[in-house]
């Protein structure tokens, strides 16, 4: 049987001893991941694109300020910022049992819970994919730009999660170009596509041949029409399964029968091979020939086929480059390995980011207060100034009267620096002692001056 | 003063190259923007030691500073300068990070060659007094220049080619241009050496003619730059029609560089006799 949410919450302590703020939403996360989840239950969350703006409304209207959806094949999260944080996630929690129709102790357990700076440091890390199942993909920032424009949309963000999102865009950026941890291919198709972009100018003046039908080399195939690879041959057994290939995939293309390999491959610069052959297709004696005919010009071979389709010993020959499915594998293991090496600089810039949002979430605190102290002294000032324009100052042009405006708001300027400063003091000696004997002592002060200058 | 100044110089365009290099082999965005700054200042002190030397400067000086043996690297320095300039804007300008690292650690050591010569007084003799003296000069000099960007596109190809043929990470096949893309910078810049060179020749055979009626005086620096400009001829030649690998013709190119430059600096030093040499 399922406790009550309100009770059930495991991060009661934490929550307690959070900070209570009267005007500053608190921030917090809670969502799973392919790291908590099997797909199985991930997929219970997940929302249909026409029924997020009516989770989004509904959550805010039950009382959540700020709210975000996102969801991704590999995550369902949702950031929130509300000032009662266990009543937002006890809102959050009974939404999702209604998403799932799930009970929450079924899935609570495949749940993460994040707050305050663990929370921001959590949405940094995701949106620069550090969390995602492939390091260093780039389809995460797309699905969080999206998932925050929704929330726009419905205005369901405010200044917390604006300037949340926001900071994770620019980290997610920031990572992307400052480590090399998006730029070296993981997929095979993708290797061998940006393989040919290495080694010639212009795809769109070179032709590509196809042998046989196998299933990663119409996915390459895929990727140099995608770069608008200048023609297409394909070579294949079945006419009818070549022709299906061109349907898919390159309508102009070249269909001529398998056996006809040899001169198909005379005018071509790259040639996939993934056909289903005891023997060689490409041999040592048409490899000649072909680099007799072409001049010099490079040649990008690859072979993909088990057995292989290409003779190995190509690969010797200059102005031709051959790889088979194993060369393929072996750069895409060492690109995952130079990604994983960029994670520590990725987190490091993620750590300073987040501490940077932090800082600015924490002066919010004091912006009421000093907003406050100012206000009060401002309506004094006006309002003395009023009274005195109407009896003992009548006498004074608007010019002159605007000289002692100037004067008494100098004078109120000048007055309230040093509390205002001490304001601000308080907050700065505070960062580093979120929790604990020092927090709260600097939390008293700054109540203790926002009190001197009440009514 | 001087020496103080050229020293930075120096050393500031060694932590450039360096630099560079690095920013190329890491590519961290950190070290390029560094590299960038560093080339700004070590060139910012390059023209300020060419100024505390040369102040006032006239236009006549200008075959009295290559009239020295320092103020000829000096020189050759700031062309080779100019010129990376040019292409920083020029259709190559993409490029432009994977060529300047070698580019600068050429200037590195041009200047660091002309260091036991600051206070030479070996001078070469100008006999000709002529207008064109100057042409011919800036004509040989930038077709050698010309060719030592053939000399830098090789290398970037033979590099790229055996990244490509390693199959392992991608990681510094991302960083150079493609394999096609070298090889028609290879060809513009040997192109344009040859342009050069000849055209410098062609001058300096005028000027001889006119002065004293023969085509050459055949000392060893013209015999370099003639034995210079006919592997520049041979390469192009190669290159065009398409004789041999690039592969192959890369690494000549390389060899061919190294000779002639190994030829031209050693003519300029060690030679204190006959035309063209510093007596």
């Amino acid at each position: 049987m399922c406790i009550p949410i309100s009770q059930s919450s495991p991060d009661s302590i934490v929550l307690s001893k959070m900070k209570k703020i009267d005007t500053v939403p608190e921030m917090a996360i809670v969502g799973m991941s392919h790291k908590t989840a099997p797909v199985e239950m991930r997929e219970c969350f997940s929302l249909h694109d026409d029924e997020v703006p009516r989770f989004l409304e509904r959550t805010q209207s039950r009382g959540v300020s700020e709210v975000v959806y996102v969801a991704t094949c590999n995550r369902v999260e949702i950031y929130f910022a509300t000032a009662d944080i266990p009543k937002g996630m006890q809102i959050i929690l009974e939404e999702l049992e209604n998403i799932s129709s799930l009970k929450h102790c079924e899935f609570d357990s495949m749940t993460y819970r994040k707050y305050s700076r663990d929370a921001v440091l959590h949405m940094l890390t995701v949106a620069s994919s550090l969390d995602s199942m492939v390091v260093g993909e780039n389809e995460i920032i797309g699905q969080m730009k999206k998932a925050y424009g929704r929330a726009v949309q419905k205005q369901t963000t405010g200044v917390v999660l604006n300037r949340l999102f926001h900071q994770a865009f620019k980290t997610a950026k920031r990572v992307r170009t400052e480590t090399g941890i998006s730029k070296n291919p993981l997929s095979i198709a993708y290797i061998a596509t940006e393989l040919a972009k290495k080694i010639f100018e212009n795809l769109g003046e070179r032709r590509a041949l196809l042998i046989g039908a196998g299933e990663m080399g119409e996915l390459i195939l895929k990727y140099l029409t995608k770069y608008n690879i200048g023609g297409v041959t394909i070579a294949n057994r079945s006419i009818h399964n070549a022709e299906r290939i061109a349907a898919d995939i390159n309508r102009s293309a070249r269909i001529v029968p398998l056996d006809d390999v040899a001169d198909a491959a005379m005018d071509v610069d790259i040639i996939i091979s993934s056909a289903s052959s005891p023997s060689y297709i490409v041999t040592e004696a048409i490899a000649k020939e072909l680099q007799k005919r072409r001049d010099h010009q490079p040649l990008f071979l690859i072979d993909i086929a088990v057995p292989r389709n290409i003779d190995p010993r190509i690969a010797d020959f200059h102005d031709i480059f051959l790889y088979n499915i194993d060369d393929l594998k072996m750069i895409a293991d060492d690109n995952l390995k130079n990604r994983l090496n960029e994670v520590e600089i990725a987190e490091k810039l993620i750590e300073s980011d987040a501490e940077e949002f932090y800082r600015w979430y924490e002066g919010l605190e004091v912006v009421p207060a000093i907003q406050r102290i100012r206000e009060t002294f401002d309506g004094i000032r006006k309002k003395e100034l009023k009274k005195y324009r109407h009896r003992k100052l009548k006498h004074l042009s608007d010019e002159d009267f605007k000289y002692i405006e100037d004067l008494t708001a100098q004078i109120m300027t000048k007055t309230l620096h040093n509390p205002i400063m001490h304001l601000k003091q308080y907050q700065s000696e505070k960062k580093g002692h979120s929790r604990g004997a020092a927090a709260d002592s600097v939390r008293e002060k700054t109540k203790l001056i926002v009190e001197l200058f009440e009514k | 003063m001087f020496e103080a100044v050229y020293g930075i110089t120096i050393v500031l365009f060694a932590c450039t190259s360096t630099v560079s290099i690095l920013a190329l082999h890491s590519d961290r965005s950190v070290l390029g923007e560094r590299a960038q700054a560093l080339f700004f200042i070590s060139t910012a002190g390059f023209i300020v030691s060419g100024v505390v030397r040369y102040y006032p400067f006239s236009a006549g000086d200008f075959m009295h500073v290559l009239a020295s043996i320092w103020g000829y690297f000096f020189l050759l320095a700031a062309f080779l300068l100019v010129l990376l300039v040019y292409l920083r804007f020029s259709r190559w300008r993409q490029y432009w990070k994977s060529i300047a690292p070698i580019s600068l650690l050429f200037v590195t050591v041009l200047l660091v060659v002309s260091v036991p010569f600051i206070n030479s007084t070996r001078h070469m003799q100008i006999d000709l007094v002529h207008g064109l003296l100057p042409v011919h000069v800036v004509l040989a000099i930038v077709g050698e220049l010309f060719f030592f960007f053939s000399f830098v596109g090789g290398v970037l190809s033979v590099v790229m080619e055996r990244q490509l043929r390693k199959k392992s990470s991608m990681i510094f096949i991302y960083r150079l241009p493609n394999l096609e893309t070298i090889e028609k910078f290879n060809m513009w810049a040997t192109c344009r050496s040859l342009v050069f060179l000849t055209a410098g020749l062609g001058v300096g055979v005028v000027l001889l003619w006119g002065s004293f009626n023969v085509v050459s005086l055949f000392s060893l620096k013209e015999i370099i730059i003639y034995v210079s400009w006919a592997l520049i001829l041979a390469l192009y030649v190669l290159r065009s029609r398409n004789l041999l690998t690039a592969y192959r013709i890369n690494y000549l190119t390389i060899l061919s560089f190294i000779i002639v430059m190994s030829l031209y600096v050693y003519s300029n030093i060690a030679i204190q006799s006959g035309f063209h040499s510093f007596k």
